[in-house]
């Protein structure tokens, strides 16, 4: 209990630029998040630069346990048939679930 | 007083060898923009309720997926159903990993929260605009001091009009700045005027249905 009483003080990193990240995923843009602890960084995002990132590569593949989410939850693309093409097979596995690349890379093995 | 186990964070940071390795050989701009996720500064916990009246409420809550990078948070948003397309009598939750999206549970049971009603009108106008808002101010960690007080944020689709509740780890008359300074950030992220007004609510007094005139209760 005798931590709660002082605050995490805050520094705002904000972040304009993919260049502005640190080369190591452990440390964190204007330094290291934890090393200096207790007054460690806070990591904000700005509401432009979060809606910016939707539109990343890695904002679009499916998430990793997508399958075990409850099926009314997911949205209509995984509940469709698989329709891949043999060439978006072969262009965007990163894109399918586990089920539809299996199928896909079925065909174009015959 | 708040412990919301910094330390699984770390190690959560730490599990990424495949972003490890990527980073530290040069690679051309594009392709580095390709392979780094950004950081969060909480894990998040994304939950989902379902009311199947053969089940227990808690049993009807179901955890569906955790994630602490911006990517990841899109990769889930991106392929699960808007707010409004839930069935109703359904809620999505976001909380801090580690805290339940119920009062009982320890980090909230001391709690409050912040609660958005909207009418039905506003299920295809603002609903999920302001959902979307809410999350992103969550794991953006909006609130700057009080971000620490924030417990998660839920949205109840329902037949009367649908509500959305952020929750903060503290009721009790000395966080009252704190509380303030959330709602004021809320209703301003939110583009909510002065004509509408937000309600501060303690979870003991939800639960005990006291009106909301109880001494732990605030509009904004």
């Amino acid at each position: 209990m005798s931590t709660s009483t002082q605050n995490i003080p805050i520094r705002r990193v904000l972040l304009t630029d993919d260049s502005q990240l640190p080369s190591h995923y452990s440390s964190t843009p204007g330094g290291t998040l934890y090393s200096t602890t207790p007054n460690g960084t806070r990591l904000v995002y700005d509401r432009s630069s979060l809606l910016q990132l939707r539109n990343s590569p890695l904002s679009q593949t499916p998430p990793q346990n997508v399958l075990s989410f409850p099926n009314v939850l997911v949205k209509e693309i995984r509940d469709t048939a698989p329709t891949v093409t043999p060439s978006e097979g072969a262009d965007s596995p990163i894109k399918k679930s586990a089920s539809e690349s299996e199928e896909s890379q079925f065909e174009i093995d015959l | 007083m708040a412990n919301f186990s910094k330390s699984s964070d770390v190690e959560e940071k730490e599990q990424q060898p495949q972003q490890e390795t990527t980073a530290t050989t040069p690679t051309p701009e594009v392709e580095s923009e390709l392979m780094i996720k950004h950081p969060l500064h909480n894990k998040w916990t994304l939950w989902y309720f379902e009311n199947d009246k053969n089940k227990g409420w808690e049993e009807n809550q179901r955890e569906i997926t955790s994630f602490s990078t911006v990517e990841d948070f899109w990769c889930v948003f991106n392929h699960i159903k808007q707010a409004s397309d839930l069935r109703v009598g359904c809620d999505y939750s976001l909380f801090k990993a580690g805290i339940r999206p119920m009062w009982e549970d320890e980090t909230n049971k001391n709690g409050g929260r912040w609660l958005i009603s909207l009418d039905r009108k506003q299920r295809n106008s603002e609903l999920n605009a302001f959902w979307l808002e809410i999350l992103l101010c969550l794991i953006g960690e909006a609130f700057d001091d009080h971000s620490e007080d924030i417990c998660g944020a839920v949205v109840n689709i329902r037949p009367k009009g649908d509500k959305i509740g952020i929750w903060t780890v503290d009721a009790s008359r000395s966080k009252l700045d704190g509380i303030l300074s959330i709602g004021r950030k809320i209703k301003e992220r939110l583009g909510i005027g002065s004509d509408y007004q937000i309600v501060y609510q303690s979870h003991r007094d939800t639960a005990s249905r006291t009106s909301s005139t109880s001494k732990n209760s605030f509009t904004l």
